[in-house]
């Protein structure tokens, strides 16, 4: 049975579901402000709803900007949106 | 290694440096990798970045860092209405005053001042709208020192101040006039006056809401709390406003309206506390609605989370609370 989410980490899962990957762009797809957002992805990390990875710092290098942290839903995540789209109404979450 | 470098106001550079050192140290280097980044994607896409729109966004890392060094169940909220934090809030207020100012300069010389009616300051006046210029050069003022016949000694104190000890039985204005023989912009001002009007500005409202507040506290549940939240406050206020660089019947105004404002937070603080353990009242549960409406009381009972007591607040334009004891 997947955890109760809050609205907030359930909006910050739903971002990430639909390709937001660090935190800046999270931010802007969701309208919550940086001090909802970071607790929100500590939180999801570590019930294992969601995995963070670091991109190669090649490649962040070779574009001239510092490398990002990558999140991306594992499979809990996904089982816990379904329940949590359905709860708080997010359209296609609760179709699927 | 973070390539490349963000270029932060100092501010938000703070807020990051004090955030970073609540994240526990095992996970502090890539927690700081992580915001850096973030702040450096934030501010490279932002048209027209703001220093305050990027504070508010660094003050995130803050609770970012209470999160990880305080776990789930941590409430920043809850965490800054502790007593004791409450009490170190006027402190901290003083504590900045006093680096900002240089350790209370005016506060200490209006209380230690060593005779202050043979001292003066002697500024120098421009000739447009009475603003305070650089003195003359030292080595001017030190001849005209030794040509004086009205001071005994003068020592600079600032780049546009110097402090004047006069000759027994010489004024200020007497010394002003043999002076202005030689530079006719230079004023002497009594020490007692520049020092002893704002206290006596300021002191007078500061007398008054002390003792507002000492009244108040013997009115209520007579705390230690509820005595030294007051007065902190107040007397952080207080030398606060001394400190400050203006005139102080410019300040007089807003100062009584920060003060008071102050006493009401304090008084408002304390009510929605419970009067045994001082923490705040919780689980608020409206009473007077629904069936027995018009067999109770209206208002709103608030329990104190320890189980010390409930507190019931009347539902009224001047609400009125009362305390009620649990024995356990």
């Amino acid at each position: 049975m997947p955890a109760t989410l809050s609205y907030a980490a359930a909006s910050v899962l739903h971002a990430i579901h639909r390709g937001r990957r660090y935190g800046f762009e999270i931010m802007d797809a969701t309208g919550m402000p940086s001090g909802t957002v970071y607790p929100a992805l500590r939180k999801l990390e570590k019930n294992g709803f969601i995995h963070a990875q670091w991109e190669r710092e090649s490649v962040a290098r070779a574009e001239g900007r510092p490398a990002r942290r990558y999140y991306q839903v594992t499979s809990a995540g996904h089982a816990a949106l379904t329940t949590a789209g359905t709860r708080y109404r997010f359209p296609e979450v609760a179709k699927a | 290694m973070i390539s490349p470098a963000v270029p932060l106001p100092p501010e938000s550079a703070l807020l990051l440096a004090a955030a970073a050192a609540l994240v526990p140290a095992e996970r502090r280097d890539e927690w700081r990798r992580e915001w850096h980044a973030e702040l450096w994607w934030w501010l490279s896409s932002t048209p027209d970045p703001r220093r305050m729109a990027l504070a508010r966004h660094s003050f995130g890392a803050l609770a970012d860092a209470f999160w990880l060094r305080a776990g789930e169940g941590f409430n920043v909220a809850d965490w800054l209405a502790r007593p004791g934090l409450r009490l170190a809030a006027p402190a901290l207020l003083l504590a900045l005053v006093a680096a900002v100012s240089g350790g209370f300069p005016h506060t200490r010389r209006a209380l230690f001042a060593p005779a202050p009616g043979s001292l003066a300051i002697l500024t120098e006046t421009g000739p447009f709208m009475g603003k305070i210029m650089p003195l003359p050069p030292a080595a001017r003022m030190a001849q005209w020192s030794e040509r004086s016949h009205t001071i005994e000694s003068l020592t600079p104190v600032s780049r546009t101040r110097a402090m004047v000890r006069l000759r027994p039985g010489v004024t200020a204005a007497q010394a002003e006039r043999e002076w202005r023989d030689w530079n006719a912009f230079l004023q002497f001002t009594p020490y007692a006056a520049e020092v002893v009007y704002p206290l006596a500005v300021l002191g007078l409202p500061f007398a008054a809401l002390v003792l507002v507040a000492l009244i108040d506290w013997i009115r209520s549940a007579p705390s230690a709390f509820a005595l030294a939240q007051p007065l902190g406050w107040l007397t952080a206020l207080f030398l606060a406003a001394l400190e400050l660089p203006a005139n102080p019947a410019a300040l007089f105004l807003p100062y009584l309206v920060t003060s008071f404002m102050a006493l009401r937070y304090c008084r408002r603080d304390r009510s929605q506390r419970c009067p045994v353990c001082l923490e705040r009242l919780g689980a608020p549960v409206c009473i007077g609605v629904g069936p027995r409406g018009p067999f109770e009381p209206a208002g709103t009972e608030f329990l104190c989370p320890q189980g010390h007591g409930v507190l019931f607040t009347t539902r009224e334009t001047e609400p009125e609370s009362r305390w009620s004891a649990l024995v356990a």
